[in-house]
């Protein structure tokens, strides 16, 4: 079991560093600081509340720790050389991938088990209450949510050369899907109706496609599960049932799956 | 036996200290002064006396149970002695356990000054002087005294220069005797965020914690056994589970074998 111990070294890399520490709590304070708050502006809050309250915050630093904490694992090694020595060992480049993935993405889903529990314990004392499975619930979708930039920043790193490349690739993704994407939506539309695709609105398969960014999804999801929501072009009553959250959590977990394996697909072919 | 035989020398090397005799005599002056004066100008009972007494105990024992502790360890540690000590066939445990032994002996004799003097001159003093009432607070500043003196010995193993040693004594003595009940409120207060409804009704555990201290488990048992002093100061007793004699005495004994035991577990492994 060799990614094991590259797993090992990755968090151990991550957590010594106090730098790298400072950065990781700061997700966790995120949480904390919005299960602090979230009682001063509700009479009774539950579990569940604290979702949709935190999405905002949630969609914006959720991307940023995991491009940040995914963008550099391969290329930062293969610029510097020391991939050839992690590979003269005896580790496949299927272990050195997946053991970095998992002590990257493992560092992150601690520090947001440790907020989302720690903001679930402060709604419930002193005036509201815990919803054990909701918790859970919200803890599972969101940990998935996390890891899907993880993941799409370790496949940037293995699909470039450079470091450079790396930080712009990464930099592009997280404007246009964290900043740019909710603007696209009327260019999207405008454009399909020049190619006398859509009318007034987006069609299914068109707002399906849009729809298909992390960010989107999750949001759907806490939408769906968390507030109860039943309304819009998406979780409405008419909408197909592609359009609705359990197809937005699949969607999420193929953003987890399908980047880190991609990458690993070229990497596997590369020249080091 | 052979924590006796450490006790022994630290007492020894104590005895010869010109500066801790003309302590113990200045202090049984000044209690005997104090117990004289409060006869002639505060007049009336015994009783009114020992509530004088015990606020004055209160602030001081505590000041001289850190003074007395806190270079248990870590003045043979900085002056290097401690190597020599160890050469000699004892454990790092009876070493332990005999300085604290001395040091509780010191302490004892110091508060016997003060008890003596101002126990001898209020039997002249005061008609309605109660002996075994006098024992019997005697006794309980003393166990009130150990519980800082084991706390700053505690310190003196576990931290590793003398500075560090002063600070962490003197500041847990300000923590626990100064600041205790109001930084439990602010706790409160921030757990409830800023509605007064959290100091109205204080939550159990923060009364709890309240208790926990040396101070005003000392306080309340005096106040519960001898009838004497302000009784558990900034507590509302009631029914409360945690307020009964037994309760109060475990606390004190807990504060006097728990900073040792810790503050061994550090020093156990320590490098000198």
């Amino acid at each position: 079991m060799v990614w094991q111990a590259i797993a090992r070294k990755e968090v151990r890399g991550l957590i010594k560093p106090r730098r790298r520490r400072a950065g990781l709590a700061l997700v966790a304070l995120v949480f904390v600081l919005g299960g602090y708050l979230l009682p001063t502006t509700t009479a009774s809050p539950e579990t569940a509340d604290l979702a949709p309250y935190l999405t905002g915050a949630v969609t914006l630093v959720l991307p940023l720790f995991g491009l940040l904490l995914g963008y550099k694992t391969i290329v930062s090694e293969r610029e510097s050389g020391r991939i050839l020595l992690l590979l003269s060992l005896p580790h496949s480049r299927l272990e050195a991938v997946f053991g970095k993935f998992l002590g990257r993405g493992g560092a992150l889903a601690l520090v947001v088990t440790i907020g989302v529990v720690l903001a679930s314990a402060l709604v419930a004392y002193p005036f509201g209450s815990l919803q054990l499975g909701v918790m859970l619930a919200y803890l599972l979708v969101t940990l998935v949510y996390g890891l899907a930039f993880v993941s799409i920043g370790m496949s940037l790193s293995t699909f470039t050369r450079s470091g450079q490349r790396a930080t712009a690739a990464t930099f592009g993704v997280f404007f246009v899907f964290v900043v740019l994407w909710t603007e696209l939506r009327a260019p999207f539309r405008i454009a399909l109706d020049y190619l006398g695709l859509a009318g007034d609105g987006l069609p299914d398969w068109a707002l399906f496609v849009y729809g298909l960014e992390p960010g989107m999804c999750y949001s759907r999801a806490v939408r769906a599960f968390f507030a109860g929501s039943e309304q819009g072009a998406y979780l409405g009553p008419d909408a197909p049932f592609y359009l609705g959250e359990w197809v937005a959590l699949i969607v999420l977990l193929c953003w987890v799956v399908v980047p880190v394996a991609a990458g690993y697909r070229r990497f596997e072919v590369t020249d080091l | 036996m052979s924590s006796l035989a450490i006790a022994r020398n630290d007492l020894r090397e104590t005895r010869q200290s010109k500066i801790l005799w003309l302590l113990g005599a200045t202090i049984m002056l000044g209690f005997g002064a104090l117990t004289y004066a409060a006869g002639e100008f505060l007049s009336s009972g015994f009783d009114l006396y020992l509530d004088v007494l015990t606020g004055v105990f209160v602030l001081l024992a505590p000041l001289i149970g850190v003074a007395v502790g806190y270079k248990a360890v870590i003045a043979e540690r900085e002056s290097g002695t401690i190597a020599l000590l160890m050469s000699l066939p004892h454990s790092r445990v009876e070493l332990v356990v005999g300085k604290l032994l001395g040091r509780f002996v010191v302490a004892g004799a110091l508060l016997g000054f003060a008890l003596v003097g101002s126990g001898v001159v209020s039997l002249a003093v005061y008609p309605t002087f109660d002996f075994p009432g006098f024992v019997g607070f005697s006794l309980l500043v003393l166990f009130y005294t150990f519980t800082f003196v084991a706390l700053a010995t505690g310190f003196s193993m576990a931290l590793s220069s003398s500075r560090r040693v002063i600070g962490a004594a003197f500041g847990a003595y300000v923590l626990l005797i100064m600041l205790w009940n109001q930084v439990v409120d602010v706790l409160v207060l921030i757990l409830f965020r800023f509605r007064p409804s959290g100091l109205a009704d204080p939550p159990l555990w923060a009364e709890s914690a309240k208790f926990c201290t040396p101070l005003t488990s000392f306080t309340y048992l005096l106040d519960t056994t001898l009838g004497v002093g302000p009784g558990a100061t900034g507590l509302d007793i009631g029914s409360q589970w945690f307020a009964s004699n037994w309760l109060a005495l475990l606390v004190l004994s807990a504060w006097i074998v728990c900073p040792p035991a810790l503050g061994y577990l550090s020093f156990r492994s320590t490098e000198f």
